[in-house]
């Protein structure tokens, strides 16, 4: 059966077509969440919210965008408005809006002292490297790195999930990286050993 | 050389995804042949994606597939018991309204208390009371009008910021948008999303939704301009957070708006 047939079942309250739409994506959403988070109980909570969002707006979902555009945009949402809430209980995270050098406006967490939380995640010292420089990216660059690098989808998933022309997502993945090269320039030697 | 430098620099993205045309693929070949410098910057880049690609990964087990399916089960249940307060949304959502205009009124109150300076907030006050007329708020005002109009003493006009900061035109209330639609009149129960602000956040997101049929602080903003409006609201950077209260696609959507 293909996805949209399990979708149009689901909107009439099929549960066993649920599951499945649940099985081929809970992984990928739990990683993006984990990504965009940080954390991996975050993230869990996060992933649990977002289907339960799944299913009650599945209703609403006409397939103007592709089903994974929409999920993604859900899960985005529900990561956003959990970093504003940890923002604003953990005195000690502070959160600055600035704007990177390319005009684009992006949210950098300002820990102090703490562990971070991907220190759980962290083999060695460029993943540290790569994944403090991924939090200093725009969320349009972090989120085009996450798809394509970490999370290994194609340009035209990409292009499907974030809504943007394929033109588009290649000049912005091109951007990212370049971005990213350049916040790594300090740990080039880490890169150049692994 | 340079040139050819910095076109291959260009490339090298779409070099290491297989993206490039083969007519490219061969120019960047023969490039990195020949030029160190471009090679180098190419093992860092390949290096840099290399390691991205090796994060770990998270994996779902059972355990936690199953708590999905327990929730959504849940959510279920909660979605078909009979729902009596949720008869008039509207009457729901203008008691929100009511809400957020006490605290409206609260604080212009108590800002407009003589002797108390510390209520101000420090910083962003002066330069929009200095450039913001009070039309922004008319809701706000009309009850309030022993408050100071313009120019009063600045801790008086503390409730209205006014006009946001930079360059979003205000539209008065009475100002119709082109996106407004006739309101069907059988049509009362629509989904409400409730957002929430700090009293500058509070002003930017009156802003954004001036021109849409208001009632109160309840807004109707038809479905199709609603993932805009809301994104905006959220990308607002006084933004709290939201409530979801209904979610069927009814044509529009009630948005309320509330203060911290
Ligand atoms: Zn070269």
């Amino acid at each position: 059966m293909s996805e949209s047939e399990y979708i149009a079942l689901c909107q009439k309250g099929d549960m066993d077509a649920f599951n499945q739409l649940v099985l081929m994506y809970e992984n990928k959403i739990l990683n993006y969440c984990y990504r965009i988070l940080g954390d991996r109980t975050d993230a869990e909570d996060a992933t649990q919210e977002v289907f339960v969002k799944l299913y009650r707006f599945i209703g609403s979902f006409t397939g103007q965008s592709a089903f994974s555009t929409w999920l993604y945009k859900i899960a985005s949402n529900v990561c956003l408005d959990l970093l504003r809430k940890n923002k604003r209980h953990k005195t000690e995270t502070v959160s600055l809006h600035q704007q990177n050098t390319e005009g684009e406006e992006f949210m950098m967490y300002v820990e102090d002292g703490s562990p971070t939380p991907y220190e759980v995640a962290q083999k060695n010292e460029a993943q540290r490297a790569l994944l403090d420089a991924l939090e200093k990216l725009g969320e349009d660059q972090k989120k085009v790195i996450i798809l394509r690098d970490i999370e290994g989808l194609s340009y035209e998933e990409i292009a499907d999930i974030t809504g943007t022309a394929p033109g588009t997502v290649k000049s912005r993945i091109n951007r990212a990286r370049k971005a990213l090269k350049k916040l790594l320039e300090k740990d080039r030697e880490l890169f150049l050993l692994s | 050389m340079k040139d050819t430098c910095e076109n291959v620099h260009e490339m090298l993205s779409l070099y290491i995804d297989d993206m490039l045309t083969e007519a490219e693929t061969k120019q960047v070949e023969k490039h990195l042949q020949t030029c160190q410098a471009c090679r180098a910057e190419y093992v860092f880049l390949k290096s840099i994606v290399s390691t991205a690609q090796s994060m770990p990964k998270l994996t779902v087990d059972t355990a936690f597939h199953e708590k999905i399916m327990e929730n959504v089960a849940q959510a279920a249940k909660e979605s078909q018991k009979p729902k009596p307060a949720r008869k008039n949304v509207w009457k729901l959502a203008s008691g929100f309204a009511a809400a957020a205009a006490v605290v409206a009124l609260s604080v212009i109150s108590l800002n407009s208390l003589p002797g108390h300076p510390e209520l101000t907030p420090k910083g962003q006050t002066e330069p929009i009371q200095s450039e913001a007329p009070q039309e922004a708020t008319a809701s706000e005002t009309k009850d309030s009008s022993d408050t100071p109009k313009k120019g009063g003493k600045p801790a008086g006009t503390v409730q209205t910021p006014a006009a946001p900061t930079g360059s979003e035109p205000v539209l008065a209330d009475e100002q119709v948008s082109p996106y407004v639609r006739a309101i069907p009149e059988t049509q009362t129960d629509y989904p409400v999303v409730s957002y929430c602000f700090t009293e500058e956040g509070y002003q930017a997101a009156i802003s954004i939704l001036s021109g849409f049929d208001k009632d109160g602080e309840v807004y109707l903003v038809p479905d199709e301009q609603k993932d805009e409006i809301r994104a905006k609201l959220e990308a607002v950077s006084g933004y709290l957070e939201h409530e979801e209260m209904q979610l069927e696609d009814t044509g529009f959507l009630k948005i309320v708006l509330s203060k911290e």
